[in-house]
């Protein structure tokens, strides 16, 4: 029965405080809770935009890397082998499941590129070459499974019945690499026409650039492709087993899964078989939990600043209104129901900042960030706000916003009623 | 209705002491309405604010309709004047951002009251003092008097067992004043217990009885036929 009542009473004093909360707010200037409002959505953005910003340069490798190298799981050649074994079972089985969309089976092997030696008058310079992985492909599979005809910036994309071209990847070409020093060798001003020999196991053969390809994923970029046939041509393979199998799942298979299906199969004894994410330099993980603290700590010092801002804002209203506080209390409206009555003013002001601000993220600023994304070296930097994070977020700024105006009202409240509205 | 047993009161600041009520003993009866007068200094507000539960004594008892409020807790002292108690002040006190008929709502809805029985007794009470034509005009856009009718209605609409009231005229000019006396008598005529502190004489006549006080004592007592 006590309980019953003392919940009633708990209600009671909800219910009046909503009703002065309602009226203070209306009631206060339009100009004052616009700018508070303004501050709670700057501080939402702050928290979710600047890491998300931060993780999103990492994230937005993580995909171009998924999208234009990986797939959703790759099988690599296992350490001290040279080839996948059986890659051509591996291939059908994999073209049998239906989670698997599409495929495509890569050749490489480590190769040099000349460039610039018809010109080349005097021989005792020193000959313009780049080490490189030339890379055979089919590539209509390979266009269905990473669009590389996206990718090439100057000139064309090879055709699979075309022989004697080559695309190379633009880190391999100085004009484009010149930005990272001298990390790269790289081939001075070759363009799409010119010609370029390529040499490995003593064999060379001359190609005639089709295209340049300019992507930031470093296993793209740092590549020469051909064709499969003209690979063969070039390389003294005693099987056709491949070197790494890409591979496209369909939208809502999960790859963890399917990967355990395939080592199930046994896939694990001729290959690596890796999800995109595994796939990631762990380098890139780490920068990736770096960025995410990083954030999350300029997000903290925010939402800081956005309780120091709630607090003296209400700290503020309630000691001009410490009068009306004694008042009220006077006449018997109980001190629970005046701190809800701050409370729910702190919280009109975070839900609606952080609702405005939870708009901004996913109806402007994630869809602007994906149509142009940051222009970083390594990565078209994205704009990363996973929903539970953004929810967990927005939570944190609500119960800070409640301590905040709770606090100073209860500092208020607290004080002697006849001191109060006497004004002592 | 009220019953005041050596009742003392000094306010301590630092070191000095100032004694401002030195024992009172005083009974209040049901429907009686008294009023306390005296100089400026003399203790009148002290004593209110004690009978009113808005202060503690330093000394003495206050018993209320059986109840010894010394030994109320806080929340019983402020539940006592929600559902007991009424007032009105000398500056009025209304609450600025609420509309007249939502100054009077809300120690209604504090007990508990349905909103809409809330509204229609605000309304009743409104009407009585003569403004339901201004319940939805905040306090600013009222004249003294009218927010000091406002405030008298708040006091009563719970229907309180004692009204007190702190120079509720003092603010206001005559008609006004009067306006708001006249609103009183009427209430005492009703049955309602008035204690009212004042230093008008024209305004005390209307009380049935009239205590004097002076350096914190009670020094006459008039009894009245109004």
């Amino acid at each position: 029965m006590k309980k019953n009542g003392g919940v009633i009473k708990s209600w009671n004093n909800f219910k009046v405080g909503w009703f002065l909360a309602v009226r203070q707010i209306k009631g206060s200037s339009r100009w004052t809770t616009g700018l508070i409002i303004f501050i709670m959505v700057l501080t939402y953005l702050n928290m979710v935009v600047i890491s998300g910003i931060l993780v999103g340069l990492i994230e937005g490798g993580s995909r171009a890397n998924r999208e234009q190298y990986t797939g959703d799981i790759i099988i690599t050649v296992l350490p001290g082998e040279s080839e996948i074994k059986h890659t051509a079972e591996i291939e059908e089985t994999l073209k049998a499941m239906p989670v698997v969309l599409d495929l495509s089976v890569r050749y490489a092997e480590g190769a040099e590129i000349e460039a610039n030696y018809r010109t080349r008058r005097d021989f005792s310079e020193v000959r313009d070459t780049a080490g490189a992985q030339i890379v055979g492909l089919d590539f209509a599979e390979e266009e269905k499974l990473s669009r590389l005809s996206h990718y090439v910036d100057e000139g064309e994309n090879l055709k699979q019945d075309e022989t004697g071209y080559i695309l190379i990847g633009k880190n391999l070409l100085h004009r484009y690499s010149e930005a990272f020093g001298d990390i790269f060798a790289s081939l001075d001003g070759v363009y799409p026409g010119d010609r370029v020999r390529v040499s490995l196991q003593g064999k060379t053969k001359e190609f005639v650039v089709k295209g340049i390809i300019n992507s930031k994923v470093d296993q793209t970029s740092l590549r020469a492709f051909i064709t499969r046939e003209d690979f063969f041509r070039l390389v003294d393979r005693p099987s056709l087993n491949a070197s790494e199998i890409a591979i496209r799942l369909a939208p809502r298979a999960v790859p963890e899964r399917v990967k355990a299906d395939l080592l199930s199969l046994g896939f694990g004894d001729y290959g690596r078989v890796k999800t995109a994410l595994e796939a990631i330099p762990e380098f890139l993980n780490q920068i990736k939990i770096a960025f995410s603290l990083l954030g999350n700590v300029i997000g903290l010092i925010g939402i800081a600043v956005a309780s120091i801002t709630i607090f003296i804002v209400i700290f503020i209203n309630a000691v001009t209104r410490r009068k009306y506080i004694g008042i009220m209390k006077g006449i018997g409206i109980s001190e629970r129901s005046i701190e809800i009555s701050y409370v729910l003013q702190s919280l009109f002001y975070a839900v609606l900042g952080g609702v405005l601000g939870i708009f901004l993220v996913y109806a402007l600023l994630v869809p602007a960030f994906l149509a142009h994304p940051l222009n970083f070296p390594f990565s078209d930097g994205i704009l990363v706000a996973p929903v539970p994070s953004a929810a967990i977020k927005f939570t944190l700024l609500l119960i800070v916003t409640v301590l905040a105006g709770f606090i100073p009202a209860r500092m208020i409240v607290k004080k002697n009623t006849l001191d109060s509205i006497l004004g002592r | 209705m009220i019953k005041v047993k050596n009742l003392e009161k000094t306010y301590v600041t630092k070191d000095i002491r100032t004694p401002v009520l030195r024992g009172i003993d005083l009974e209040v009866a049901e429907g009686e309405f008294l009023g306390i007068m005296g100089k400026s200094g003399a203790g009148k507000s002290t004593l209110m604010y004690q009978l009113s539960l808005l202060d503690h004594p330093s000394a003495g008892e206050i018993i209320i309709g059986g109840v010894n409020t010394e030994a109320l807790s806080m929340s019983e002292r402020t539940a006592m004047r929600l559902t007991e108690l009424g007032y009105v002040f000398q500056d009025y006190a209304l609450i600025p951002e609420l509309t007249a008929i939502e100054n009077i709502m809300v120690p209604l809805l504090m007990q508990n009251a349905p909103r809409p029985e809330a509204v229609t007794l605000s309304e009743r009470v409104l009407k009585r003092v003569g403004l339901d034509h201004r319940k939805d005009n905040k306090p600013s856009q009222l004249s003294g008097g009218e927010q000091q009718r406002v405030a008298v209605a708040r006091a009563v609409a719970h229907n309180p067992k004692i009204l007190f009231a702190d120079e509720p005229t003092a603010n206001l000019d005559t008609a006004s004043g009067n306006s708001v006396i006249e609103l009183f008598k009427e209430l005492n005529r009703g049955g309602q217990t008035i204690v009212m502190v004042t230093h008008e004489d024209e305004y005390a006549k209307y009380c049935n009885r009239i205590i004097h006080l002076e350096d914190g004592k009670i020094v006459k007592v008039i009894e009245q036929k109004v």
